[in-house]
């Protein structure tokens, strides 16, 4: 699944550690998510939208 | 946290820490771990010989304050030498791991000391991670330290950590009981064939929490 994590991260100057804080996840989880490792529970995707002020499929894509 | 306002942006970027904090660190580290050794072999020494002489005694009483001491250097220093921005659940987690390493290190150096306390040599301790005897007083720590700390430990690790962790903990754990399902019947035949030798718990035990640890890390880490 593709994502715009990273782009919205960087826009608010963030870095990983930063919004780990902000999601309460670790570090890891965040670059695994930017990446494409780690797809977020349905519960983790509502906070980063939350966060971001977007809805869900405004930041994760499944390509389809 | 409003999760608007903004943070510092270095996060990605750790900072080395100041060499004499690491070197204090190891010293104390090093420290603690010797005078837990001193309190170990001057106890197994004690009950050999069934009495306490004043010397050890002296000795028990100066590696528990040097221990202590250690402690209190090591719980000032280390939370300094760690990433300090993450959410307290994930601090906890990360402590959580950092407690069990160092309740392995102890049991493991503990079991060793031991072991060399009562004339085996290293090579046999490192052996004796199968099956060499244990006074009965020893295995009972063993144990208690095992079903006592590492539930507690455990329960609270899992209770703290990520999604992304719990992902990684349960693919190694697949992994591990597939790695058992392979190992031990593999062992036993091979055994009963005349092809090996008589199939023991311990190593089956090491590789499995091996490759658990291995895929843990592997998922985690990539």
């Amino acid at each position: 699944m593709i994502n715009r994590l990273r782009v919205l991260r960087a826009e608010r100057g963030w870095s990983q550690a930063d919004l780990a804080e902000r999601l309460d996840v670790s570090r890891q989880a965040v670059n695994a998510i930017e990446t494409g490792k780690h797809d977020p529970s349905l519960p983790l995707a509502f906070r980063i939208a939350r966060l971001f002020a977007s809805r869900i499929e405004e930041i994760f894509d499944d390509g389809k | 946290m409003t999760g608007n306002e903004p943070l510092a942006t270095d996060g990605d970027r750790a900072e080395s820490p100041p060499l004499a904090r690491v070197a204090l660190a190891i010293a104390s580290g090093l420290a603690l771990l010797f005078s837990i050794g001193v309190v170990a072999g001057v106890i197994a020494a004690a009950i050999e010989r069934g009495a306490l002489k004043p010397t050890g005694a002296l000795a028990l009483a100066g590696a528990a304050m040097i221990a202590i001491g250690a402690w209190v250097v090591l719980r000032r220093v280390i939370p300094a030498l760690l990433p300090t921005q993450s959410s307290p659940r994930v601090g906890k987690a990360r402590r959580m791991v950092m407690l069990s390493g160092a309740v392995g290190g102890v049991l493991g150096m503990f079991l060793a000391l031991v072991a060399l306390s009562s004339g085996q040599s290293s090579s046999d301790v490192m052996a004796g991670l199968s099956s060499s005897p244990l006074p009965r007083w020893v295995a009972l720590v063993a144990i208690a330290v095992w079903v006592g700390a590492v539930p507690w430990l455990t329960i609270n690790w899992h209770r703290n950590i990520d999604e992304h962790e719990a992902q990684a903990y349960r693919d190694g754990a697949l992994a591990g009981i597939y790695a058992y399902f392979a190992i031990a019947p593999t062992w036993w035949m091979a055994w009963r064939g005349g092809m090996a030798a008589e199939p023991q718990e311990m190593p089956v035990f090491l590789v499995v929490v091996g490759i658990v640890g291995l895929v843990w890390a592997w998922r985690r880490y990539r």
